[in-house]
């Protein structure tokens, strides 16, 4: 059996934020997405889902082939995180920034995942602007530089496609930028 | 045992592991349907004309087990035309185990090409050629590969 050559990239982000759409945007197959009960210590409620993994593929050629991968970003999901990460080309992590402590979450990126981060070119793209623009993309900046690691960040609706493929554009801006 | 794993496995279904591992399991199990020949399966439900082992006991229909084992299907049928099914029990969250396992399986003759070392690359969601790319030095590979993706996308 002859295989393609593999990259990947992982998409992070909570739920609703907009990974799985923006997978979808640039994926050539369907969108897989398995679901896992929420099992959130917090509460009892176990009838709501979450979507644990989404997988995409966009065909670069006959020879290669990359997988995108998406994976919340829970404390509870960092096996998947151990298990996905290693090999990949980078991260796109989405922020809702309606959701009540966006820069929390980013945070909380930044500091469960620091040695998975830190080597790695990271975009945040902040999602659902147009329903709070607060916290303003120059804050998210303000903690990133207090950060070390390849990070950028930068507004994206994750149902507009050409704002996917900005996102894209910029991780590969800093893919680049990192090997020159 | 040894019989049995000769003849490759075409089915693979995973049952009440925990939900954790088997969202993982799930995925990965669609992702190397894809890389394998088309003669796998994700296998959704066991089919009522089934009869199922417990492999520490092979020989031994355990349809009880079923609910809350990993079950291994192989394309074989019993004598009497029933599909036979492989199973071993599986910790909840033994994911290790239950991927020791499926690499076994998934190592036989008949399955060219994917062997337990390309499995666990695969698990590592890399594929067993994905490159580990280097990026603390210019990396033409690399640059080429984003030119690809750019090109790709029209960005």
């Amino acid at each position: 059996m002859e295989h393609r050559g593999e990259i990947k990239i992982i998409f992070s982000g909570s739920m609703g934020a907009g990974k799985t759409t923006a997978i979808t945007e640039l994926s050539d197959i369907d969108v897989i997405s398995t679901e896992a009960p929420t099992t959130d210590e917090a509460n009892e409620i176990k009838e709501t889902t979450t979507t644990a993994m989404d997988y995409g593929e966009l065909d670069i050629g006959d020879d290669l082939v990359l997988r995108l991968y998406g994976t919340p970003g829970q404390e509870r999901f960092r096996h998947m995180w151990e298990m996905l990460v290693p090999g990949a080309l980078g991260l796109i992590i989405l922020i809702d920034n309606s959701a009540s402590d966006p820069l929390g979450e980013a945070s909380m990126y930044l500091e469960n995942f620091e040695s998975m981060l830190e080597s790695r070119v990271t975009v945040f793209g902040i999602t659902k602007t147009d329903i709070a623009d607060d916290p303003a993309i120059t804050d998210y900046e303000n903690l990133l530089a207090g950060h070390a690691g390849n990070h950028s960040v930068i507004k994206v609706d994750a149902r507009n496609r050409q704002d996917v493929l900005r996102l894209m554009d910029v991780f590969l801006q800093r893919l680049e930028a990192q090997l020159v | 045992m040894r019989d049995l794993s000769t003849t490759g496995v075409r089915y693979l279904r995973v049952l009440d592991v925990s939900s954790h591992d088997l969202a993982l399991l799930k995925s990965l199990l669609y992702i190397l349907r894809g890389r394998l020949s088309d003669n796998w399966q994700l296998c959704e439900d066991l089919p009522a004309d089934t009869i199922v082992y417990d492999s520490t006991r092979l020989g031994e229909d355990s349809p009880d087990a079923r609910e809350s084992q990993l079950v291994l299907q192989t394309s074989d049928r019993t004598r009497s035309g029933r599909k036979l099914f492989i199973q071993r029990p599986i910790h909840s969250r033994d994911l290790r185990k239950a991927l020791n396992i499926i690499s076994y399986y998934l190592s036989a003759p008949e399955t060219p090409g994917l062997t337990a070392s390309n499995l666990v690359g695969a698990l590592n969601g890399a594929g067993h050629q994905a490159p580990d790319p280097d990026l603390s030095t210019r990396d033409s590979s690399t640059l080429g590969i984003i030119s690809r993706i750019r090109a790709r996308l029209h960005i």
